[in-house]
């Protein structure tokens, strides 16, 4: 079953398995692993949630999440497609981070903040909800030319996981986000998904596509 | 709702990050200076193999010449 399955994907180039794909797979997978682990490492508990309310006085819940998780994020799933040439370099990218965060905090026992519910299920689907968004995004919006499209893919990437932060987490672990927080968090989203979108493009002009120049040959 | 605030753990962060920033340019430039000093290189050996590409019919004109002459 499983592989009349691979060979319908193989034949209507739904999945291309060739050499230069799974390459571009893995450095994709990469990025969004080391991604996971210099998130870890440069994000201790509760270190998001002082420096957003104690710090910037933002209201919550979900400041963190626009402001710090979601532009990394972004970073992240933004830097990969950006060094692949194929689809769901984005994609692929997001659900190593939610899945290599997970594995590493239920490895080692790494205390996370239980608001943001890092390392749980929802965390992965919020993850790979956000690479599906950044692949459509990058897929629908053609007309535009690059640099616009990551700006773009970067603040509705944002958007998508704060709402989904808004709805399905932060009801269970914080509570529901107050309607009058809603106007300021979001454009503090939207500003938040931006910035990382720039900062792609400019990382992606300045490394040359490897994969991509073996793609050619 | 916004939990305990925890300023140690936010002067970790800026440390790390910091370190991390630190660790990134470093990185830039020692790539920068391995791609300028590899481009050199390569300028170079183009130039020399010029040059000798110049050089080689020139002397085969000569040495023709000499012969026909003797």
């Amino acid at each position: 079953m499983l592989d009349y399955v691979r060979r319908i994907l193989v034949e209507r180039h739904v999945v291309d398995l060739n050499m230069t794909r799974r390459k571009e797979a893995a450095l994709c997978a990469a990025i969004g692993g080391g991604g996971a682990l210099v998130f870890l490492f440069a994000f201790p508990r509760g270190a998001i949630s002082t420096l957003m309310h104690e710090v910037l006085h933002l209201p919550g819940p979900g400041a963190g999440i626009a402001l710090i998780f979601g532009p990394f994020l972004a970073l992240v799933a933004l830097t990969s497609f950006l060094s692949s040439r194929g689809k769901g370099g984005s994609l692929i990218a997001a659900l190593t981070f939610g899945l290599s965060y997970a594995l590493v905090v239920w490895l080692f026992r790494i205390p996370t903040n239980p608001k943001g519910a890092f390392g749980s299920i929802l965390f992965v689907a919020a993850v790979a909800l956000f690479g599906l968004a950044v692949e459509s995004v990058m897929a629908l919006a053609r007309a535009f030319n690059q640099p616009w499209r990551c700006l773009l893919a970067g603040a509705v990437a944002n958007v998508v996981l704060l709402v989904f932060y808004w709805l399905a987490i932060f009801p269970r672990t914080a509570g529901w986000v107050k309607w009058k927080d809603i106007p300021l968090l979001l454009g503090v989203c939207l500003v938040g998904g931006l910035v990382p979108g720039y900062i792609a493009w400019t990382v992606s002009r300045r490394f040359p596509r490897t994969l991509a120049h073996e793609q050619k040959e | 709702m916004c939990g305990p605030a925890d300023f140690e753990a936010l002067q970790t962060s800026i440390t790390r990050l910091t370190a991390l920033c630190a660790a990134g340019v470093t990185a830039y430039a020692v790539y920068r200076a391995v791609s300028f000093y590899r481009e050199r290189r390569l300028k170079r050996h183009n130039q020399e193999k010029r040059t000798t590409g110049d050089l080689l019919p020139r002397f085969a004109v000569q040495a023709s010449s000499e012969r026909s002459n003797s």
